[in-house]
């Protein structure tokens, strides 16, 4: 868990944000049966109880493992989805833990996960206010905006890399292992990036398909 | 809304009688054969997987789950009544309204002299006496 | 109260881990036993799926039709005259599962500690264990155990409500 330290790191690229594109009106669905300043505090208060590692720890841990993957790979687009692995198999094993810590209400549809991962989770595990917006008309997808990132706090992207790199895109990996252990597989990516001078983070997920729970057959041995 | 299905097995698993009412979710009758013998074999099952002496234990007899509870009664003879109802319910007003239900089965199906044993119960004194006892525990039976 | 034994099984429905008491009737074949016991849950999610009552908003929405329902089951406990079993599934398919002498009382978060206690701290939390995989740890064990334990403590409490509460279970309540 990160505790969010005061500076914000948009602070450093606010000149840069007027480029950005115009966000879309936000038709936000009205939020899947849930009350929202509730799974608000839901988020807070589990967020309260975890315990608290430095920010900037994590943020230079982060920054040295691009870094190092950097060296490894090269190509820019190899290290995104070396980042998106190394998520999804954080993403596995973290659901379990934000399941049985949080007292998050069970999500009823795929919709219902927007909510429960933009205000629930992103609060718990690292202290940002995030929310869903531009659910798909057929609810197979939605975004997921955030304004504070921890992780790319100190963060310059080489002007080399900027347009292909997604710096943090750990997240969406463990966006996609997490929702797979719940029986949904979808795909997480970035479509906004404030490194790239966009006015907030935007991580689109999309379902590709509900999983179903496989039924042990008979080992006739 | 208390009781919401009611249901009659024989010893093999068969559903010979049953009723839906107010609040139950609508299975055509195939589906109900299916549950009737479901809820028969995880009964066989729930004996062998015992933790303890299993002599005399006739396996589940109730069920509990979030939003309802389930009673079943089995009288020596191998025939099961089944209540399902809402969790407010307590466990000795379902098994009393089995027992009495026993003795309905027991007046107005066993003894008339038409009906066939193990089949499904189409008795219309059985039916009465039926309703005259659910009435109270109730919401208005479905059509 | 008398507490027997422990299983959980993966959303596989591998036995990922077991463990016993005072269990009284020893099991032939674990394998099997425990084969038997996973295809009893997944036959009990279905049957309880349909049981529910018209309209129930605790349970997943399901878009089409599929062979298993989707998410966690709405089941909780059963009990035969000799025995309770009580079953508590996340919504990543793990399946808690504990069988006690026949109590009256609902046993579900004792085994959501033992989720939160035992095998997020010692399972999901060592990175050296993979998912899916029997577990061995023997701090799992011990969280187990005292999480087990503190039941014991809390139904010698509650002992007197209970044991009435199963003595009017019994009684004839006959009147016609």
């Amino acid at each position: 868990m990160f505790e969010p330290s005061g500076e914000r790191a948009s602070t450093s690229q606010s000149g840069r944000s007027s480029s950005a594109t115009s966000v879309k009106t936000q038709d936000t669905l009205p939020s899947a049966g849930f009350n929202v300043a509730a799974l608000a505090k839901i988020g807070e208060q589990a967020f309260q109880r975890g315990e608290l590692v430095s920010a900037e720890l994590v943020a230079l841990t982060y920054g040295a493992l691009v870094r190092q993957l950097f060296l490894d790979y090269q190509a820019p687009e190899d290290v995104n989805e070396e980042l998106e692995r190394i998520g999804y198999n954080i993403g596995l094993r973290l659901v379990d833990d934000f399941l049985a810590r949080s007292a998050a209400p069970p999500c009823r549809s795929f919709q219902a996960t927007a909510e429960i991962v933009a205000r629930v989770a992103f609060r718990m595990y690292l202290g940002v206010s995030a929310r869903p917006a531009n659910f798909a008309a057929d609810n197979t997808a939605y975004s997921i905006l955030f304004d504070t990132n921890p992780l790319a706090e100190f963060v310059e992207v080489p002007d080399a890399v900027a347009n292909t790199l997604w710096y943090s895109n750990i997240f969406c990996g463990v966006i996609r292992g997490a929702l797979e252990m719940v029986q949904f597989s979808v795909r997480a990516s970035f479509t906004r990036d404030m490194l790239r001078g966009d006015e907030c983070n935007e991580i689109r997920v999309c379902l590709l398909r509900e999983l179903e729970e496989t039924v042990p057959l008979d080992k006739e041995t | 809304m208390p009781i919401y299905t009611v249901f009659i097995i024989n010893r093999s698993g068969g559903l010979i009688y049953s009723a839906q009412f107010q609040g139950s979710q609508v299975h055509p009758l195939n589906e109900c054969l299916r549950l009737a013998s479901t809820l028969h074999s995880v009964q066989q099952i729930s004996r062998q997987v015992s933790p303890v002496d299993i002599l005399d234990d006739i396996g589940l007899t109730s069920l509990e789950a979030k939003t309802f509870r389930l009673r079943l009664y089995q009288p020596l003879t191998g025939i099961q009544f089944v209540a399902i109802a809402t969790p407010e319910v307590t466990d000795e007003i379902l098994l009393g309204i089995l027992r009495r239900l026993h003795l309905l089965y027991a007046d107005y199906a066993l003894k008339n002299p038409f009906y066939v044993q193990d089949m499904p119960i189409r008795c219309k004194l059985f039916d009465i006496h039926f309703m005259k006892l659910m009435k109270p525990y109730i919401a208005n039976p479905v059509e | 109260m008398q507490v027997y034994n422990f299983y959980l099984f993966s959303r596989h429905g591998t036995c990922l881990y077991y463990r016993e008491w005072q269990r009284t009737r020893p099991g032939s074949d674990t394998q099997q036993e425990q084969q038997n016991l996973i295809g009893l849950l997944f036959a009990v999610k279905q049957l309880c799926r349909s049981l529910a009552p018209a309209n129930d908003d605790s349970l997943p929405i399901d878009t089409a039709t599929r062979y298993m329902p989707r998410g966690p089951s709405n089941f909780c406990s059963y009990s035969t005259e000799k025995y309770q079993l009580h079953c508590f599934e996340s919504s990543t398919g793990l399946r808690f599962v504990l069988t006690t002498s026949p109590t009256a009382s609902d046993l579900t978060r004792i085994l959501q500690r033992v989720y939160r206690e035992a095998y997020v701290e010692c399972a999901i939390r060592n990175p050296l264990y993979t998912l899916g995989t029997s577990i061995v740890s023997e701090s799992f064990r011990k969280r187990l155990d005292s999480v087990i334990r503190t039941l014991a403590v809390e139904s010698t409490v509650f002992r007197p409500a209970s044991e009435k509460a199963l003595r009017g279970n019994g009684s004839p309540a006959t009147k016609s």
